[in-house]
This record gives structure tokens, sequence and C-alpha cells, in this order.
């Protein structure tokens, strides 16, 4: 009888076939069929394939998990082995990770700030149709950005282009704060004044009270939830009144709405909003302005049409024709780091983007640098270890199983400085937020694009640290390796040295960049401003104090009487800050344009208490004048400038109405930050418009001398929140930037230098060690320690010598830049690199000496015999 | 020594059981008989590779056969230290159940 | 039913061992004096909770005890499943074991 032959079904027989390899394919489907065979001889045709379907498909958990079981294993292994290999070479495991991990975590922190910086305003649903309105203006000063503009060009861009949806106008006084009262409390707070649109164009949520509904009634005033809490505790301060105190008037307002607090990373935040009215409208004539586009509008498009508008409206801020204004809608989301705006009166304090591009840079360097050092340990290291794969390969390790491991090992090394540099992030977050002075807290941690970036960073560094040596290792020839004929070829070395001078230019570029940096801000810091900055108490806030302005020559006697108070001076301005600027009656000789002036307002004693110089004419009298005719000190700039002969005694129209005569010339003082050319700069006397006093000070006893200023305050104006701060704290603001870029700097110096250095020691050790029968040979022939040590040491220093060739001139070019930001600026000496140059050699020598010095010295017979 | 957990002290004892003609198929149909359950090939082939690789089993080829294409059957054998293993399952379990006759509720 | 693991074996069998003072130290003890062997606690507790989970065994809070701060003590105890479970252990390990007095070596003779 013949057996019926038939082959068992084919689609089950496929996915065995794909998911068992070789001899246990083999041992499974022989075994299965052999029960197939034998069931088809006696059973129905479809039981038997019936069976085996069934069959099949209950083995598949089994193989799969079988799989699954013995990859984990193979992986298992391959850790241990790692793991054991890294604790075999500690020194260089440690070096290696170490300088990885703060790498990577200075890397890490970098890109957390400059994520930061970039997500300004974004929150926004709005953000990309939003924009503000910047005006552009030439002057004989340079060209004047501004976001202040007329009041009513908003609305006339709303009603005359379809494209504008809606717009809305901020409003602030230049001294912000204002002056109310609840109950018996009082508080200080930046009052906002904001068109009711605001609401509905920026995505301020509310807690209480309707945004749409919130501002639209006259004198209503809405809070954010932070100054809710301050001043109201769990209570809803919806309806209740709060008074305003304004000179002589009180204004009663309503409050109407709680809203959310704006993010920290909004261009401008707001806690306090009033409704903007034709009152305020009327005393000043411009303000910031928002638009809202509608989708699919063309910003280019519409900036286009400006020109026209402003015409046909007749917008313009300027009253002369000849002065060009130029219009721009800026976006909402380039306001932060774009702005580029002329003076320190707008509302926001912006950042720029090319701190951002700086400090980029910086990081990716870092990572570069990092990277290339780990490449560079790990195939230096890699030909250490020829015996081992020769071993192992003779013995029948395939190329595959060596490159994976070697690949698994530095990716296990790359893991865990992952782990370390991201404990580094968590512990020196508070203090790189501190120095960066924006609060960045875990949270944006959780951003799932950081996390992508995150595990690019890694798999890059991974791949490329361990790729190459590993794919160089596995493909040795094992006879070659066992014979020792294969050795650190020229190309290596080669390689080697690219390594080690591009990581030296980067920590030489780096070191020459922060000198230049921290000699520009010593500059600063040690520069005659023209003014005074020591010893001097300032009282601020004191404008809204009615008892303070009545008093206030009291008070200036009263404090006179303690022998450590030398001067007492009261003024709307600070020498640093000032808060009017504008145009005054008085021509430019050159162009013939009015002038824009900084102006301050003063009172007798403030030229002195300041230290500023006359060099022409008087000082102010104390004879009193009529009203309407101010005496004014202008400085030499604006002397050069103003058309005219005699300037001493000149009088001029300005505010509108008043008459001012110049009595005198002071010598030219730093009235804006280094950054800008002094400006032309007028001193008004008159005393009444009191916003600061300032209190010069001797050094001794200072606390009681504070105690003593505020008893004398609370005596005369006992409502007077008692708010002090040293002027030169106060004149450092301006240079927070740069501090900033200082510290940073310097941090990014000496982690440049750490991580060259460590990859230099490691390379030293095995240059060392590559050459041990050579330095032994030459000590048997009688060489001493010091040639020996300066054999081996001539090619680091021709590594570093050459760093300094790249670097000095990319240097140069990089810091030259950046002092152009400053009118007053230090000059590259070539000092600067010059020390760089030797304090990095020297660095590296004395890196390298250690081991070098260590070989020089050996037992010849060792080394000699160590084969 | 690690105790053998209960499948594989139950694939030791079938390959015990059908020693000299231990396979795939032989083994299953003993486990089946010993405790009235199917096994998928999955699981044993599986079981018997871990076996092997604690040291519990040999493999063992034999010659080429035709009906198999020319290729081997494959055979499973215990080792001493397998059946060592089963042994000792065996005290354990003598000792843990020395005594109770029957279990009662209380 | 699916059959018990070893350890569930051993364990549960410890619970009926320790009859009415079945808790985690004496369970472990009993556990000890069975195999010979330690386990941790860890074990020990892990499968106790998964035996509950099964309804194999009962948790039985006892009165507040001042020795433990005020707190219960937790005996545990055979469900009728957790019986069945083991009787069913018990004859599976007869029939696989049925006429096995001694594994003989002649599998070396191979």
């Amino acid at each position: 009888m013949q057996a019926k032959k038939q082959n068992p079904p084919f689609i089950p027989y496929l996915f065995l076939k794909l998911l068992l390899k070789g001899e246990d394919f083999y041992e499974f489907t022989d075994d299965i069929d052999e029960v197939y065979r034998y069931m088809i001889d006696f059973k129905p045709g479809w039981r038997a394939k019936a069976w085996y379907w069934f069959r099949v498909l209950e083995s598949f958990p089994g193989i799969i998990m079988d799989k699954v079981y013995w990859r984990f294993l193979m992986f298992r292994n391959y850790l241990k082995i790692a793991v054991r290999n890294i604790k075999r070479h500690k020194g260089y495991s440690v070096i290696n990770i170490a300088g990885l991990s703060v790498g990577m975590a200075a890397f890490f922190l970098i890109s957390l700030y400059v994520q930061y910086e970039l997500s300004f305003d974004r929150y926004h649903e709005n953000a990309d149709k939003i924009f503000r309105v910047i005006r552009e203006r030439g002057s004989s000063t340079g060209n004047d950005r501004s976001a202040f503009i007329h009041n009513a060009l908003g609305p006339a861009m709303v009603e005359d282009f379809p494209e504008a949806i809606s717009s809305a106008r901020i409003f602030r006084w230049h001294v912000g704060e204002k002056f109310f009262a609840i109950g018996e409390r009082s508080l200080y707070e930046n009052l906002y004044y904001a068109d009711p649109e605001f609401f509905e164009i920026f995505s301020i949520p509310f807690i209480s009270g309707n945004s749409k509904k919130a501002l639209t009634e006259p004198y209503s005033i809405v809070m954010s939830e932070r100054l809710a809490g301050k001043h109201y505790g769990n209570e809803n301060p919806v309806g209740k009144i709060l008074n305003l105190q304004e000179g002589a008037t009180q204004y009663t307002y309503k409050i109407t709405g709680v809203f959310k607090d704006m993010p920290e990373n909004s261009h401008l935040t707001m806690d306090l909003v009033t409704r903007l009215d034709k009152s305020i409208m009327q005393a000043a004539d411009s303000s910031h302005t928002y638009v809202l586009l509608g989708k699919g509008a063309d910003p280019d498009n519409l900036e286009q049409k400006l020109p026209a508008l402003l015409h046909k409206y007749d917008l313009r801020l300027s009253l002369d024709d000849n002065v060009k204004e130029r219009y721009f809608l800026q976006p909402l989301t380039s306001i932060h780091l774009h702005s580029h705006l002329s003076d320190n009166t707008q509302y926001s304090d912006n950042s720029d983007i090319k701190y951002i591009y700086i400090y980029s840079s910086i990081a990716l360097l870092i990572l570069v640098v990092v990277c290339l050092n780990y490449w560079n340990l790990s195939t230096a290291r890699s030909f250490q270890r020829f015996k081992e794969v020769g071993i192992r390969k003779a013995v029948g390790a395939n190329r595959r199983q060596l490159f994976r491991q070697f690949l698994g090992e530095s990716f296990l090394a790359t893991i865990l400085s992952l782990v370390v540099s991201i404990a580094l992030v968590i512990i020196f977050l508070p203090v790189f937020s501190g120095i960066t002075g924006s609060k960045f807290n875990l949270g944006q941690l959780g951003n799932a694009k950081y996390f992508l970036m995150i595990i690019s960073a890694v798999v890059f560094v991974g791949v490329v640290g361990g790729g190459y040596p590993a794919f160089h290792l596995s493909s040795f020839r094992p006879v070659n390796i066992l014979k020792g004929t294969s050795k650190y070829n020229a190309k290596g070395i080669l390689v080697r040295n690219i390594l080690v001078v591009t990581q030296f230019s980067i920590a030489i570029i780096i070191i020459i960049s922060t000198l230049a940096i921290k000699h520009q801000i010593d500059f600063i810091n040690k520069k005659d401003m023209g003014f005074d900055r020591e010893q001097i108490l300032v009282l601020s806030k004191v404008k809204y104090h009615k008892e303070v302005r009545r008093n206030e020559e009291s008070i200036k006697t009263e404090l006179k009487r303690n022998p450590n108070i030398t001067a007492v001076s009261c003024s709307a301005d600070l020498p640093n800050s000032i808060i009017w600027r504008g145009n005054i009656d008085l021509l430019d000789k050159n162009t013939g344009e009015p002038v824009p002036f900084n102006v301050y307002t003063v009172d007798h004693e403030f030229v002195d208490l300041y230290g500023i110089k006359i060099v022409e004419g008087r000082k102010f009298s104390r004879d009193f004048h009529p009203d309407s005719i101010k005496e004014v000190l202008i400085n030499e700039t604006a002397a050069k400038v103003i058309a005219g002969e005699a300037l001493i005694g000149e009088e001029f129209r300005f505010w509108g109405i008043r008459t001012g005569r110049i009595v005198g010339v002071v010598k030219d003082f730093h009235s804006r930050p280094l950054h800008y050319p002094i400006p032309p700069t007028f001193i008004a006397l008159s005393p009444g418009s009191t916003n600061y006093i300032s209190i010069k000070i001797n050094p001794v006893d200072i606390p009681k001398t504070i105690d003593y200023i505020k008893r004398t305050m609370k005596k005369f104006a006992p409502s007077y929140q008692f708010d002090y701060h040293f002027f030169d704290e106060i004149f450092g603001r301006d240079y927070q930037n740069e501090r900033m870029m200082g510290k940073i700097f310097g941090f990014f110096m000496l982690l440049s230098i750490i991580i060259a250095c460590m990859g230099l020691i490691g390379i030293s050790t095995l240059s060392a060690e590559q050459h041990t029968k050579e330095i032994g040979i030459r000590k048997v022939l009688g060489a001493s320690v010091p040639s020996i040590t300066g054999l081996l040491s001539k090619d680091f220093a021709k590594c570093v010598l050459f760093a300094n060739i790249i670097a000095w001139p990319i240097a140069y070019f990089v810091m030259h830049r950046w002092l152009q930001n400053f009118a007053y600026r230090v000059s590259l000496g070539i000092g600067i690199f010059v020390l760089s140059g030797l304090a990095v050699l020297g660095v590296a020598l004395l890196t390298v000496s250690y081991q070098t010095i260590k070989a020089a010295t050996a037992n010849p017979v060792d080394s000699l015999r160590y084969e | 020594m690690i105790l053998l957990s209960r499948a594989e002290e139950i694939i030791l004892l079938a390959v015990y059981k059908q020693r000299g003609n231990a396979y795939g198929v032989t083994i299953r149909e003993q486990i089946y008989k010993d405790i009235r359950r199917h096994w998928s090939f999955g699981v044993i082939y599986k079981t018997l590779k871990k076996m092997k690789a604690k040291g519990y089993v040999k493999k063992i080829s034999s010659a080429p056969v035709s009906e198999r294409g020319g290729r081997s059957k494959y055979y499973y054998e215990l080792t001493p230290e397998g059946t060592s293993a089963l042994e000792k399952i065996k005290s354990v379990h003598f000792s843990l159940w020395n005594g109770i006759k029957k279990l009662s509720i209380e």
C-alpha cells in the first residue's frame, strides 16, 4: 500500500522558517512532520492539517519567549564583559566617563537656557499672528528704534486694513510704579494701561471675571493671581475698590478680574492692568501697539501700506517732516531676542539673539571637544588591546561579535556618562539659573523635543566615539596582532595629533575670549564714568509721597545733621537712568534738526553729590528764578553739536512752554551704558519733581547711618516705605549681560582646559607606554632623563603651538566683533594672546610631565624585558 | 543547587521515562500521559534548550535519516547533573509531604 | 487548573503545616525546615500575596498587638481552593513519579 504523500501546510511551515533558525528549525519541523505523516495515513487530510496548524500556532509564545530569553542572556553577557573591561581600565574609564559627563552636562544646561529663551511668548494661541509696531527714526545720533508709536495708529490699521483684525495698545508711565491704597495697606505696583482687546489678542486666561468684559468699563482694573494672593490672600478681590494716589488726585478703580500669572517666558509681564482711557491718551501721545492679523495675512505687504496710512491720518510722531520715520511689524515671537530697541525706557527687559548664538556655539564646541576626547582616548586605548583581540579572534570569536562588544562597551560608558551628566545638571541647575537670571526648573526637562535631543546626543556620542575604534579593532588580523607587527602607525598618530590640536585650539579660543571679556568688564568697572558711584545710597519711589515732597527741605537738613552723611540730593533721575528724552528747541548745527537730548531734572546738590565736573560757566545758582526760566547745564557733546555762538546764557524752549537758559557746560559723563556713545545731555534745575533721594555717606558705621536715614524718613514721611539701594548696585544692573557672559565664559574656560588636559593625560600615558622599548634602548645608550622627557614632550608641545596658530586669528576676529558692541572698549592687546598661549603650553607640559618623567626614569631593564 | 521548576521537572522526567527514545514527539506524549495536558512543541523545545544550557540534558544527533531529508533526528538524554537534580526534587518533595496523609481544613 | 509552581507549593504547604500560627516568620522557618534553604521575606510575602489573589489563601489580621506598636499581626490560612490545589500537585507528583524508585544511572551507559 502506498503511503499518501502529502506535504504539510505551507503557511505554518513558513512561519516556522521565519522564527526558527538552523538546527532548531529542523528539529521542530522534522519531529512534527513525523507525526503529521503518520496522521495523514489514517485520518482525514483536513484533520491532520488542522493538527499541524494548531501545534505550530500554539508554539509561537514559547518560541518567542525563547528568543527573548536568549537575546536577553546575550545582552547580559555583553554587559558583564563590558563592565569587567571598564573596571579593568579603571583610570581611563573614569577619565573618559567624567569628561563625557561634564561635557554633556554643560551642553544640556546651555540647551535648556537656549530653549527657554527661544520659547518666549510662544504660548499665546495667536502667537504667530501677533505683531508689534516698531518705529525707526533717522537722527544725527544714529537710528532710533522704538516701540512707541502714535496712539491712533493701531485703530487706524484695524479700520483701514481688513487683514488687521484687532489691535491693542499698552501704556505705562515711565516710572511705572504707582502707589495704591487698600484699606490700611499700601502697595507699589507697576500699573499698565491697556485696551480691552488686549486680553482677546493675547492668551491670558482669567481665574475670576470675564476676560472679554473686564476692561470695558472705565476705571476697571484687573490683577494677576500673584498680586491678588499677595494683597488679598484667599479672598476674591473682584468687586473691590482700589484707590490710586497720583500727586494730589485720588482715582478710584474697581477690580473686575483676576488673571493667571503671565509666564516667566513672556517679553512683558504685567500684574496690574487698567483700561486705557482718553485722558491718558491725551497726556501721552504714544504707546506700544500690538496688532492681530488674520489668517493668511502678509505682514510685509501690510508694512508697505503703512506709510500711506500714516500720511492719511497724520500719525507721525516727529513734528519735523525732514525726520524720516519707518514703521515695521515685529512678530511677537521675535520681540524677546530680536528687538534691538534703542533706549531703555521700553517696557521690557529684552535679551538679544546674539547671546543665544554665542552660547549655543560654545555648547556645541564643548560637546565636540568632549566627543573628540572620547574618540581619541578610545582609539588610543584600543591599540593597547591588540593582544586581547588577537587571542580572542584566534580562539574563534567572529568579527561581528567583537564589534558588537566594543560598541557595547562604548555604549555602556556613554549611558553611564549620561546618568552622571543628568545628575550634574540637576545639581547645578540652581547655580546656573542664578547666573543666567532665567528661572528654569526641572519641569522644562519634560519636554518631548528635549528628550529627543538627549537621546540623539547620546547616540551620536556613543556611535561616533565607539564606532571607529570598534570597527578598527575588530578588523585586525589575529596573526599580525600576536606577532606584534601591527603598531600604532603613522596615520594613527596623525589623527591623534589633529584631535589634540583641535581640542587645544578650542580651549585657547575660549581662554582668550574669556580674558578679553573680563578685561572689558574690568574696564567698565574701573572706568571713570564721569560721576561717582561709591558710597551713595539711593532712596527710590519717593514720588508718590506727598509728605516727602512737602518736607523735602526739612528732610535734607535733618539728614545732613548726621556727621556721616556728606551730601543729599533730590532728583527725578539718577546719573545712569533718565526719564525724559526728547527734542528741545535747540538745533543741531550740522543737520539743522532739533537735537534729541537726554534730560535730567535735578536739584542744586545733584551735580556735586555725583561729582560731575563743570568745565565752563557756573553751577546752578541759589537765587530764586521765576518758574518759567529754568537754569540748565549742558554737556560737552551737546555743546559741540548745538548751533549758535555763545552758548552760555542762551535761552531756548523746551517742554512746550518752558524756557531754559544755559548757565554752564559739564564734562561728559556716561548717561548711558558704555555700549552707547555719550548723547547730548542737559541737566535742568527743577527742584520738586523728586523721584530719588541720593545720599552720600561715609564708609563708617554704615548700618547706623542707614538706621538714621530710616528714622528721619519715618519722622517726616511716615507713609513712605523705606526702600534703599546702593548706587553702585543700581549701576551694575546695566551690565548684567556682560557680567553673566563673563561668568559663563569663565566656567567654560575652566571646563575646556580640564577636558583638554584629561584627554592629554590619557594620550600621553598611552604614548609613553608605546615607547617603553624605545626609551629603554635610549637609556641604555646613555640618554639622560631630561633629554628623554624632552623627546616625549616634543610632539605635544608642537601640537599646542600649532593650536595657538589656529586659535589666535579666530579669537581675534570673534572678540573684535564683540567689542564693537561697546562705544567704549578696550583694545585686544597682544598680551592676552601670548598669555593664553603660554598658559596653555605650561598646563599641557605639566599634564604630560608626570607620565613622561615616569617613563623616562623607568629602569631600562624592566622596559626591555617587557615583551 | 536551585530547585527545578515544575515544568523542568516534568520535562526531565519525561526524558527519563522515554530514555533511549526521547525526542520532541515522544516527550510531548509522555507529558500528556503524566499530567493529562498537552504542551506545545514550542514550550517543550524551549525548555529542553534551557536544560541543555544548564547541563541537565544532552542532545544527541542520530545518524542521518532518509525520512528527514537526510538530516539527523535529535534525541535527549539526562546527564548525571540532570539526574541529581531530579533526585533532589524527589527528596524535597518527600520532606515536604512527609507525614501528611490527607490535607484537611481545620 | 494551572499547576502550582514549586515555590507556591512549598509556601502553601508551610502555611498548612503551621496551622493557626502561619505568619511571615513561622512560614519562613518552616520553609527552611523543609528544603534546607532560607528564602527572603521578600519572596515569601510576594508569593503569599499572589496566593491570596488567586484565592488559595486567606489573610487574617489579629487583634492589635502591643509589640507591633499597636498594629495587627497577619496570619495566613489555606482556603478550600488552596487545599485542592495542593492535592492536585500531590496527585500530579504521584503520577509523575509512579514506579520510579531509583533513577537509574544506566543513562550514562548510552
